[in-house]
């Protein structure tokens, strides 16, 4: 009778207890919520769906492009048959290529660019970061290599491509671009791979202490979009007059 | 009967306790499922879309009135749809550097002191910052800056489109941009690129000077040059 009665007591503390440990997370959960991590997690649902949003509207804007772009291909072979017009549209069809401004195919190279993995800024030297600089010391090898067209995180670079940084953002024509950047780049392939393998600025950049992430692979066919695709010309040319 | 009183008070606090367990969890698991995307970079991403799909709704209208103005011209028989492709194929040609252009803008010129040979990644920097100020043209030494355009130095020389130019020489730079921000930012802003450049590179190495220029005159690309070559490229058809 009297294990009896010390089990129940056992059994009553222990109830005690859990009764206690529950209220006391209900309490914290209360005053988190008055906190407001409740907002917080409805602000981030809500900015979820609008970005959820823009990129179905990016989606459905890509899809218009290239429709509108084969129209135009289309409807500009019929001018083929004019014989004023044949000349205007080789001229046209080269100017498109030498702008940037039609997508291109051939052989050549992707190579990608990260930051040193879990970058302490407090150990870690600043060139651990990929900064603008970098990127833009890179897309010059590859000119010098011989590239014919590069792009940069699937944006064709042109004769106006600015590639920036806004504090520990790089920015392309404008837009935030996040690590791992990629450039792809059609040209001879052997003398680009010779001209970044041989430079020593990205031996150093990629030596232990440093530990930028840089990694290079051929590829037999590749597709460049133009920079069509992604952008209008007009507000790239509107200060220029012809003298 | 007062066994069986305890026996339900006891269901009823484990009940509330599984009760709260489970809001509990239900909790964590909308903590997971909005992601641990904090809402700064949400709200980035979203400017980010927006600015590209802006841009390319702009290039959208622009293709689609284009195409409207071919079809009805090629329609009615006027003969002067070869007139919107020649505006477009001028576009292109200005777009891509091969014709010279005029306007307000400004001009670097940096003079290497005795002794001192001009970098390359000097005059990379200062392209770089006039692209990232929205230069529509910029020439360096007259040498048109393409998008196939490589700075780089060779010995005693810095190669700009594959052309030479010794390092010991003047180097000039000039580059058309909006003339609205001329005075108030571009070049207090490349005055003080120059006041680092040269604070990293020491007083005597060279100098820098940057004026504005109502009338910069920027080059065609020369027909020989490299950004021409285009046999490595196959135009998709």
């Amino acid at each position: 009778m009297t294990s009896q009665l010390t089990h129940k007591r056992i059994l009553a503390m222990i109830l005690v207890m859990i009764i206690g440990f529950s209220g006391g997370i209900f309490i914290k959960t209360m005053l988190r919520v008055g906190e407001g991590e409740d907002v917080d997690i409805t602000a981030i649902r809500q900015a979820n769906e609008a970005l959820l949003e823009e990129k179905e509207r990016y989606g459905a804007l890509q899809a218009q492009n290239a429709d509108l772009e084969d129209r135009k291909r289309i409807l500009l072979r019929r001018f083929e048959d004019y014989e004023d017009t044949g000349g205007i549209l080789s001229e046209l069809r080269e100017n498109a290529w030498l702008s940037g401004m039609t997508d291109v195919e051939g052989k050549g190279i992707v190579l990608t660019l990260d930051d040193k993995p879990d970058y302490d800024p407090l150990v870690d030297p600043i060139e651990s970061v990929i900064h603008d600089s970098t990127v833009n010391y890179v897309v010059n090898l590859l000119w010098s290599g011989g590239a014919r067209a590069v792009a940069f995180n699937g944006v064709r670079l042109t004769c106006v491509s600015e590639i920036s940084c806004v504090g520990p953002v790089i920015l392309c024509y404008g837009i935030r671009q996040m690590p791992p950047y990629v450039l792809e780049a059609i040209g001879p392939v052997d003398a680009m791979r010779d001209v970044l393998e041989k430079d020593s600025y990205l031996a150093h950049l990629t030596q232990s202490k440093i530990g930028i992430r840089f990694t290079v692979n051929t590829q037999e066919q590749m597709l460049l979009p133009s920079f069509s695709r992604t952008h209008d010309i007009l507000p790239y040319i509107n200060l220029l007059r012809e003298p | 009967m007062k066994k069986k009183w305890i026996q339900y008070a006891s269901i009823l606090i484990v009940c509330v306790f599984v009760g709260l367990a489970i809001a509990l969890l239900m909790k964590n698991l909308n903590l997971i499922n909005v992601g641990d995307t904090s809402i700064q970079e949400l709200q980035n991403q979203i400017i980010d879309y927006q600015k590209k799909n802006e841009d390319l709704n702009n290039r959208n209208t622009r293709l689609y009135e284009y195409l409207r103005e071919l079809e009805e011209e090629l329609a009615s028989g006027r003969g002067e749809s070869y007139l919107h492709i020649v505006e477009e194929k001028e576009q292109y040609a200005l777009f891509a550097g091969l014709r010279a252009v005029k306007n307000a803008g400004v001009v670097i010129t940096m003079t290497p002191l005795e002794g001192y040979q001009m970098q390359d990644a000097v005059v990379r920097q200062f392209v770089n910052e006039l692209s990232a100020l929205g230069a529509q043209a910029i020439a360096v030494n007259e040498e048109r800056k393409v998008a196939t355009t490589e700075i780089r130095t060779s010995q005693d020389m810095i190669l700009v489109n594959g052309v030479s130019y010794a390092r010991t020489e003047p180097f000039e730079i000039k580059a058309i941009i909006d003339p609205g921000k001329i005075d108030s930012y571009v070049v207090p802003y490349l005055l003080s690129i120059s006041d680092n450049i040269k604070k990293q590179l020491s007083d005597d190495a060279l100098t820098i000077a940057i004026r504005k220029d109502e009338h910069v005159l920027i080059p065609a690309l020369n027909e020989d040059r490299i950004a021409y070559q285009m046999e490595l490229l196959e135009p998709v058809e």
